[in-house]
C-alpha cells in the first residue's frame, strides 16, 4: 500500500539557529568581556599610551557584486549572485540601500527527493525554491583593524553588522523578510575591498516563521573614494609605507 | 686554448637573477612562506634595505600546546540536528602551523520535522533508519592565515587570528543515543574534513575559537560501503594555552 | 640639559669614517696583516707531478741533502734527490683548464679546487697564474666567501700580473664593497689610496676616486680630496657619496648652509642607494634641529624609511624635537617605541631623562622620580663597575654600547663575517683538505680574525672609555634633575591655585583616526604613532617652560 499512498507533506524549510545572531554576540561578549584596553567610563585616560593612527580608507559609494551559497535547505542548496549598494555616511555607520540576491536556477538538488522516493516510495511535495532576495538594512561598522599575513604584509579590515528587512520571492510568492547578518571587509586597495559575511534571514510565509542563512563572498568598488581621502603627517607616513606592504595593500 | 680571449667575455660578475615564473610556481605549490623571501631577495638587490623584523616584533599573543572545550553544533543533516560538546587538543609549531592532535566531540541529536513526519506518516519508515552522528574525531593540520587585531569602536582591541584546517575524520554514526544501547545499525565511518577558523584572545592564556568545518564521510569501516555523506559542523570553544 | 647639539655631529662624521678605511695610525700593522695573505707563490715549492702533494697544512720537509755520488747514483738521480728545486715542478697548463670548465660549470667548489692546484704548483710568474687568481676569487666569491675573494682579487689589482683582469677584479671588489663587511685597510688603503690606477673604466673610477678622496679627507687633505671628488660623475651613486662626505665636513666647520645644501642636492637627486638617503635626512633633521626648527625636523626624521632595527636613533631625537615642541604625549610615546624588542641593545640612558623631564613639566613628581630611579637600576651595574674601576668589558651594557660605536660597528660586522665564513669553510673540507685549500684558508681567516680582534680590542678600550664618561655625565644630570623635581614639589605658588580647567582628551567611538590602546604588542608600522595619555597636572602659576 505503502506506493499507493500519497503523502501529503508540508515540508518546512529545514532552518537552524542564527549563527549571524550568534557571531554578532560572541563579538559583543568579548568587546565588553576582555580585559585588555578597556578605557573604562573616563574619557581621560592616565598613563596609558595609545598608537593613534590615520585610517587608510574610506568608504563613499560602494557598489559590490557577490556569490552567496544558502546551504540549510534539505532538499536544495542554492547559490546567488548579490548586487549591493551602499552608502556610507561615515565611518561607524551605512544604509545598505539595495541589497539584491538573484537565486533562480542556480539551485542544486540535494538528491534527498530521489532518496526519499528510492527508499520509502515517498514523493515530497514540491517544495518553493528561492528566487529572490530583496532587502533593505542598516550596516554598522564598530570595528577597524589590521591583520599580519603569513608575517610579511599588513592588510586593513574592517567588521560590520547589518540588519534589515526585505522580502524573499519564492516561486509562489513574496514573503516578507527581516534579516540580521555580519561581515568582514578586507581592503585591498582604496577602491577595491573582498566581502565576507553571513546573514540569517527570517521570513512570515504563511502563518509560519521560516528562516534561511546565507553565505557571501563579493567584490567591492569604492566609488568616489579620493573625495574622502584625507591627507597629514600621519596618513603620509601611512601612505608611504603602503609601497612596502607596510600598511594596508595585500602584496608589495 | 687562447683562455684570455675565451675567458674575457664571461669574466664580469653575473647577478643571479629569479625568474618570475620560479616565483609564481613557488606560491601556486603553496610555498607561502617561500615567496616573501624570495620577494626580499629580490628588494635587496635593488639597493633597499630590508629589515629583518615583519610588521610585528613581537606578538602579544602565542599558542603552544593548547586545549579547548566547548560545544557543537551539527546543522546540516536533513533529519536531525545535532547539539553538542567537543574537546580538543593542539600543538602549535610556529604562528603558520599547528597540529590538532585530536578533537573528540558527542552530538545529542534532535529529529527534525521531517524525520518525526516520516516516522509518524509512514509506518514503514522505523527510526533506525536514520543514522546520526553521536561521536566524532578530526586530526587536522592548521594554517593560520593571518593574525591581527582590531579596535572596537576605539575604546577594545580584540587580537584574533584566522586559520584554515583540513585533515581525517572519523565518526560513529548511530540512529539511537549511546544509553539506548541499539547498535544494530551502527556505522564507523571514515573521512576527511576540511574548514575555516578563527580564534578571539582574552588573554594570553585564554581565547576563544569559532570552527567551522565540513566533514565528507566516504567509507563506512564495519560495513564497507562509501556513504559519501556531509555532516557539517560549528563549533564555538574555549581554549586555554599551556 | 643635554640635548643632541653635538653628540649628531660627531656621530654623522664617525658615520663616514665608518664608511670607510680605519685610522692611519693603524694602516702600518694593517698593511702587514692585509700581507700576511701570502699568496701561493711564497708557499714552499711543490714537489714534482709525479708524487702526491704533501699532506693538507704541512710544508714540505726540506729535501735531505744527497749522499756523496759513489758512483751509484746520475746526475738525474741526484737532482731528484735534492728534492724541491727552487722554483718546483709544475703544474701542467690542463689543471688550469680544468678549473674553467668546472667554473663555468658552476662547480665552483671544484673549480677552486683546481685553481688551487694549479697555483700551488706554479709560480706567481707562470702563464696562467694571474686567471687562477682570479677564478680562484670569483669561485669564492659565488660560494659566499667573500673574504677569501677579496684577498685574491687584492692580488689580482695589486700585482696585476695580468693587467687586463684589473677591471674585472675592480667590479668585483666594488660590488662586495656594498654589500658586505670587508677588510678595509687592506682593500681601500693597501689597494686602492695607494695606487694609482692609469685609465680604468667610467663607474671603477668613480670607485677609486671616491675612497681617495675620502681618506684624504680623514687625512685632512681637503684640497687633494677635493680633487678626487671632482673627478666623480655628477650623479652616481659615487658622487652622492662624495657629497655626503663634504656636506659632513662642512658640518665639521659649522657651515651649516653649506651643509644643508650638499644634504639637499642628495635628497633631490634620484639615488636609489636608501643608506645614503636615509643618513642624509637625518643628517638634515639634526642641522634643522640645531637651528631650533624643531617641526621640520620632525617631518624629515618622518621620511626616514630604514628598516625599524635602525631607526632607534631617529626615534630618540624625534622624541627630543616633540620635548622640544611642547607636544610631550607624542615625545613620550616616541619613548615606548624604544622599549620594542628591535632596540633592546641600544644604548639610551637618554630615554630615562626625556622621561624625567616630562613628567616634571606636567608635574607629575613622583612619577619623575620614579624614572630617576629606573635608570639608576638598568645602569647601576655598569655605574657600580666604572666606580670600582674594574674591566669594564666585562659589563654587558657597557659592551653593547661601544660596540655601537660607529668606528667600532664596521669592524665589528667583519669580524662577525669572519667568523660566519671560516665556520662554513668546514663544508668544504671533502673537496679542500687534501691539496692543502681548506687549510690555507683556514690560516687566511685566523690571522685576519686575529688582527680584527686586536684591532677591535683598542678600539674597543677608547669606545668603552667614552661610554663610561658618557653615562658618567648622563648620570650627574639625572642626579640634578632629581634634586630638581625634589626641590619642585615643595616648591611654593603665589595665592591660591588657579581652579584647573578640566581638560579631557576625549576618544572619538568612530572618525578619521583609529585608537589602538598599546598592550605590549609591537607593531612597526605604529612606532611612530603612539602617544601617552597623561594629565597637566600643573597649576597655571607654577608652569614649567
Amino acid at each position: 500500500m505503502r506506493p499507493s499512498r500519497r503523502c501529503g507533506l508540508l515540508l518546512r524549510r529545514i532552518g537552524g539557529r542564527s549563527p549571524a545572531a550568534l557571531g554578532l554576540l560572541v563579538v559583543m561578549v568579548l568587546a565588553l568581556a576582555s580585559p585588555a584596553a578597556r578605557a573604562g567610563e573616563d574619557d581621560l585616560d592616565q598613563g596609558k599610551v595609545y598608537a593613534i593612527q590615520q585610517r587608510d580608507y574610506h568608504m563613499n559609494h560602494e557598489f559590490s557584486i557577490s556569490m552567496a551559497f544558502l546551504p540549510l535547505d534539505a532538499f536544495y542548496k542554492f547559490f546567488a549572485v548579490t548586487g549591493h549598494y551602499v552608502l556610507h555616511f561615515n565611518d561607524l555607520w551605512a544604509w545598505e540601500a539595495i541589497h539584491f540576491s538573484f537565486a533562480k536556477y542556480l539551485d542544486l538538488d540535494t538528491g534527498l527527493k530521489k532518496q526519499m522516493t528510492d527508499d520509502w516510495a515517498v514523493s515530497a511535495t514540491d517544495t518553493p525554491k528561492i528566487d529572490y532576495f530583496l532587502d533593505t538594512n542598516l550596516m554598522i561598522k564598530p570595528t577597524y583593524g589590521k591583520v599580519a599575513l603569513f608575517d610579511t604584509w599588513v592588510v586593513h579590515l574592517e567588521s560590520y553588522f547589518v540588519i534589515g528587512i526585505g522580502a524573499e520571492k519564492f516561486q509562489t510568492a513574496w514573503f516578507p523578510s527581516a534579516n540580521l547578518g555580519v561581515g568582514l571587509r578586507v581592503y585591498l586597495s582604496n577602491t577595491i575591498s573582498l566581502r565576507f559575511e553571513a546573514r540569517e534571514y527570517v521570513y512570515l510565509q504563511e502563518g509560519s516563521v521560516d528562516s534561511t542563512i546565507y553565505f557571501g563572498i563579493g567584490f567591492s568598488y569604492n566609488a568616489f573614494a579620493e573625495d574622502l581621502t584625507i591627507r597629514g603627517p600621519l596618513n603620509t607616513r601611512a601612505a608611504e609605507k603602503r609601497g612596502k606592504g607596510g600598511a594596508g595593500e595585500v602584496g608589495k | 686554448m687562447n683562455v684570455p680571449g675565451a675567458c674575457r667575455g664571461k669574466l664580469h660578475r653575473q647577478r643571479p637573477v629569479l625568474p618570475a615564473v620560479v616565483v609564481a610556481l613557488a606560491v601556486l605549490m603553496g610555498g607561502w612562506q617561500l615567496a616573501p623571501r624570495l620577494a626580499r631577495a629580490e628588494e635587496a638587490d635593488s639597493f633597499h634595505e630590508t629589515s629583518s623584523y615583519g610588521p610585528i616584533q613581537r606578538r602579544l599573543f602565542d599558542m603552544g600546546h593548547e586545549f579547548s572545550v566547548g560545544w557543537a553544533y551539527l546543522p546540516l543533516d536533513a533529519y536531525y540536528k545535532g547539539y553538542g560538546v567537543q574537546l580538543a587538543y593542539t600543538i602549535h609549531f610556529s604562528h603558520l602551523w599547528a597540529l590538532e592532535l585530536f578533537r573528540v566531540g558527542w552530538s545529542y541529536n534532535v529529529d527534525s520535522a521531517l524525520k518525526t513526519k516520516l516516522i509518524d506518516q509512514m509506518p514503514d519508515i522505523s527510526p533506525g533508519e536514520f543514522p546520526a552522528v553521536i561521536i566524532w574525531e578530526n586530526t587536522n593540520l592548521l594554517f593560520k592565515l593571518f593574525y591581527g587585531k582590531q579596535s572596537f569602536l576605539n575604546n577594545v582591541v580584540l587580537h584574533f587570528e584566522v586559520f584554515i584546517t583540513a585533515g581525517a575524520a572519523f565518526a560513529f554514526r548511530n540512529p539511537y543515543t549511546l544509553w539506548y544501547g541499539d547498535y544494530t545499525n551502527a556505522n564507523y565511518d571514515f573521512g576527511v574534513n576540511a574548514g575555516v577558523g578563527a580564534r578571539f584572545w582574552f588573554s594570553p592564556r585564554w581565547s576563544f575559537r569559532i570552527d567551522l568545518r565540513d566533514t565528507v564521510l566516504l567509507l563506512t569501516l564495519n560495513r564497507g560501503g562509501f556513504p559519501l555523506k556531509n555532516s557539517a559542523m560549528l563549533g564555538l570553544t574555549f581554549g586555554v594555552n599551556l | 640639559m643635554c640635548g643632541p647639539r653635538l653628540l649628531p655631529f660627531v656621530a654623522g662624521v664617525f658615520l663616514v669614517l665608518a664608511l670607510a678605511a680605519p685610522r692611519v695610525a693603524v694602516a702600518q700593522t694593517e698593511s702587514d696583516q692585509g700581507g700576511q695573505a701570502a699568496p701561493p707563490s711564497e708557499k714552499q715549492a711543490q714537489p714534482p707531478d709525479k708524487k702526491p702533494p704533501p699532506p693538507a697544512g704541512e710544508k714540505t720537509a726540506p729535501a735531505p741533502q744527497p749522499a756523496p755520488s759513489e758512483g751509484g747514483l746520475t746526475e738525474e738521480e741526484l737532482k731528484e734527490l735534492e728534492g724541491t728545486t727552487e722554483e718546483g715542478a709544475k703544474v701542467g697548463p690542463e689543471v688550469f683548464d680544468e678549473g674553467v670548465k668546472l667554473f663555468y660549470e658552476n662547480d665552483f667548489v671544484g673549480a677552486a679546487k683546481r685553481m688551487w692546484d694549479y697555483m700551488s704548483g706554479n709560480a706567481p710568474g707562470a702563464k696562467n697564474y694571474g686567471y687562477a687568481e682570479y677564478f680562484i676569487a670569483q669561485a669564492f666569491d659565488k660560494l659566499g666567501l667573500t673574504h677569501a675573494a677579496m684577498e685574491y682579487y687584492y692580488n689580482v689589482a695589486k700585482n696585476r700580473t695580468k693587467p687586463e683582469l684589473l677591471p674585472d677584479a675592480l667590479g668585483a671588489m666594488e660590488i662586495i664593497s656594498r654589500e658586505y663587511p670587508f677588510d678595509q685597510p687592506l682593500i681601500l688603503k693597501d689597494l686602492i689610496y695607494d695606487t694609482d690606477f692609469g685609465y680604468i673604466r667610467k663607474d671603477l673610477r668613480d670607485f677609486t676616486e671616491y675612497y681617495q678622496g675620502l681618506l684624504d679627507y680623514r687625512n685632512g687633505f681637503i684640497r687633494w680630496g677635493e680633487k678626487h671628488f671632482s673627478k666623480i660623475k655628477k650623479q652616481t651613486y659615487y658622487y652622492y657619496k662624495s657629497r655626503y662626505v663634504q656636506a659632513v665636513y662642512d658640518l665639521v666647520k659649522y657651515d651649516l648652509d653649506g651643509a644643508i645644501k650638499s644634504f639637499s642636492e642628495i635628497l633631490d637627486s634620484d639615488i636609489k642607494q636608501v643608506d645614503v638617503v636615509n643618513s642624509t635626512r637625518q643628517s638634515v633633521a639634526r642641522i634643522l634641529f640645531e637651528q631650533k626648527k624643531f617641526g621640520q625636523a620632525y617631518e624629515k626624521y618622518e621620511e626616514i624609511d630604514a628598516p625599524i632595527e635602525k631607526q632607534a636613533s631617529v626615534f630618540l631625537e624625534e622624541s627630543w624635537t616633540q620635548y622640544y615642541l611642547k607636544d610631550y604625549r607624542r615625545a613620550m610615546g616616541l619613548l615606548y617605541a624604544l622599549e620594542a624588542p628591535a632596540f633592546f641593545r641600544y644604548f639610551n640612558p637618554e630615554k630615562y631623562l626625556i622621561k624625567a623631564l616630562i613628567y616634571k613639566n606636567l608635574c607629575h613628581y613622583n612619577v619623575g622620580k620614579d624614572a630617576v630611579a629606573e635608570f639608576r637600576q638598568y645602569y647601576g651595574d655598569a655605574l657600580k663597575a666604572i666606580y670600582d674601576r674594574v674591566d669594564l668589558d666585562k659589563n654587558e651594557i657597557l659592551l653593547d654600547a661601544a660596540l655601537q660605536d660607529p668606528a667600532l660597528d664596521q669592524m665589528s660586522k667583519f669580524a662577525r663575517l669572519l667568523d660566519t665564513e671560516m665556520g662554513r669553510l668546514a663544508d668544504y673540507s671533502a673537496a679542500w683538505s687534501e691539496n692543502g685549500l681548506l687549510s690555507h684558508l683556514n690560516r687566511i681567516y685566523d690571522l685576519k680574525i686575529q688582527g680584527t680582534n686586536r684591532l677591535l680590542k683598542v678600539k674597543m678600550d677608547k669606545a668603552i672609555r667614552a661610554v663610561a664618561e658618557k653615562l658618567l655625565a648622563f648620570q650627574e644630570q639625572m642626579n640634578l634633575l632629581d634634586y630638581e623635581i625634589g626641590l619642585s614639589i615643595y616648591k611654593r605658588i603665589k595665592g591660591s591655585p588657579t581652579q584647573k580647567e578640566a581638560r579631557r582628551q576625549e576618544i572619538p567611538s568612530s572618525g578619521d583616526h583609529v585608537y589602538y590602546r598599546f598592550d605590549g604588542e609591537f607593531w612597526n608600522d605604529e612606532l611612530h604613532d603612539f602617544r601617552f595619555f597623561i594629565e597637566d597636572r600643573c597649576f597655571s602659576e607654577e608652569r614649567w617652560e
